[in-house]
């Protein structure tokens, strides 16, 4: 009875609601559909390319913003009368509108100046101009989405951001290791998946999708997942993330990861643990180090996070 | 034999009427014979690294305009980071810079100074009193007025 009544209240589908109850319990649905409702905290990241932290936050203060640390840095909560994207610091590239998680999960993909980094699903480069910035503009990044339309945003995010090492190419991902030749030393793969995490932001989200979205999205990770892994080095740092809270797109992928490949999971600080099992299905213990996030706990999208290190190199 | 689209970009900035005009023209050109100042699709590229990955991508480096319809020359809001440097500037406050990144024009009232005295009809480089650039505007002095040529708020108003 329950999952019907929550799915009318909420106006989700059953099937939903009886996939939240699972991960969440009852009382713990509640406060997540409650928070979906509300909806989340707006997050901006400072864009250290264009200039100094403490003199853009000090303009956007000065407009009447409020900003608040995160344990991201550079990136802060924002609350003001006006959205900051009408800002001229955002016309600017000075900051880039972007979820906490979203951000973390270029944070912790740990770049280093110079390094050669593949952001697989780029598009529209909240995640590309956040590792340009961390990498100091320096190195260099081949940033490859699929879909024209959005790689145009991709390239005027760039623009604005005043990225200089990074290449765009409009691929599918699935096909770059019959490509390219040499390996990288970081992989981002940010997944397409069925977008369950933000419903919050967008609405439509919550009718949109039928059961075996789930699956079909899963298969298409794996060959993600795969083709990543085999681009990286010897050593070489994978971060999986998705904006995504079903577990068939997430420990599901990771369960195919650790059993295909050879990689470790490295455990990161912020965040809930993965998850064991889920509707009958358990996953190796090692997958409780990815990290999931939830509104109603961090306050983010619903979210998903996995640093893997590859520690034997695939030859292609 | 010099590509019908830096010919297109010539057109344009001589149409800025800018005192370093030259300069500016020397600059393009060098970075042409470089092979640093590329046509890729129909954007102008300038090249901040060179990669293997150049080959099949489809941008790199600063966007300074695309070529459009009859081979015309569409600037882009980066390219004042590109030219910025060889324009005057006119500093502007806050709300004239605002309203100059919604496709408006500047009133001289709100202009705190130039960089250096333009002359009438010469494009300039419109700053905020940090410094910041805005975009590219027309000085015309009997109107009293910068027309926008250029500027940052493009970023919205075209939906990028
Ligand atoms: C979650 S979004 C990426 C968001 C982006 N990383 C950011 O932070 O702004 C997923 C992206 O994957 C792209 N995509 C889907 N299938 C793909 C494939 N097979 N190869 C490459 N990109 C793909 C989509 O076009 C979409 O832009």
């Amino acid at each position: 009875m329950l999952p019907k009544t929550l799915a009318r209240k909420y106006g989700l589908r059953e099937f939903m609601v009886k996939r939240y109850i699972e991960i969440f319990g009852v009382k713990g649905t509640k406060e997540f559909l409650d928070k979906v409702e509300k909806g989340i905290s707006s997050y901006v990241r400072v864009n250290t390319i264009r200039g100094r932290e403490e003199e853009i936050t000090y303009r956007l203060m000065e407009k009447g913003f409020d900003l608040k640390d995160t344990f991201v840095p550079h990136v802060y909560s924002i609350k003001g009368d006006f959205s900051p994207s009408s800002s001229l610091e955002y016309l600017r590239g000075e900051i880039f509108l972007q979820d906490l998680s979203s951000a973390y999960a270029s944070f912790s993909l740990g770049v280093k100046e110079g390094e050669r980094v593949l952001d697989m699903c780029s598009a529209p480069g909240a995640k590309t101009t956040h590792i340009a910035q961390l990498m100091r503009n320096k190195g260099e990044i081949l940033a490859v989405d699929s879909s024209k339309t959005r790689v145009l945003s991709l390239i005027y995010n760039l623009a604005r951001c005043g990225v200089r090492n990074c290449y765009v190419w409009i691929e599918d991902s699935r096909k770059l290791p019959s490509m390219i030749k040499s390996k990288f030393d970081r992989v981002l793969l940010d997944a397409p998946c069925t977008g369950e995490g933000v419903i919050s932001k967008d609405r439509s989200r919550k009718l949109s999708r039928v059961e075996k979205d789930y699956s079909i999205m899963s298969s298409i990770q794996k060959e993600l997942i795969s083709s990543g892994l085999s681009l990286l080095k010897e050593g070489g740092i994978l971060v999986y993330s998705t904006c995504s809270i079903s577990p068939e797109e997430n420990e599901e992928v990771i369960s195919y990861a650790l059993e295909k490949f050879q990689v470790e999971i490295i455990p990161l600080e912020f965040g809930e643990r993965g998850l064991k099992s889920f509707m009958g299905r358990k996953y190796p213990r090692e997958v409780t180090k990815c990290r999931r996030f939830y509104p109603h706990v961090h306050d983010t999208y619903g979210f998903f996070l996995a640093k893997l290190r590859l520690v034997k190199e695939v030859k292609t | 034999m010099t590509p019908s689209w830096f010919k297109s970009l010539k057109r344009w900035v001589e149409n800025l009427n800018s005192e370093y005009e030259d300069e500016i023209m020397k600059f393009m050109k060098w970075c042409l014979d470089s092979e640093i100042l590329i046509k890729k699709e129909n954007l102008i590229l300038l090249l901040t690294s060179r990669s293997s990955f150049l080959n099949r991508s489809v941008f790199s480096g600063i966007p300074l305009g695309e070529i459009g319809s009859r081979e015309r020359f569409i600037p882009h809001p980066e390219i004042s980071s590109v030219i910025g440097p060889f324009l005057k500037k006119a500093y502007s406050s806050e709300k004239g810079a605002v309203l100059f990144t919604y496709g408006r024009d500047l009133f001289i009232e709100s202009v705190l100074g130039y960089s250096e005295m333009p002359r009438d009809e010469e494009c300039l480089l419109i700053c905020d009193a940090y410094g910041r650039d805005f975009g590219i505007g027309r000085y015309k002095r009997g109107e009293r007025i910068i027309v926008n040529l250029l500027d940052r708020g493009l970023y919205l108003r075209k939906g990028y």
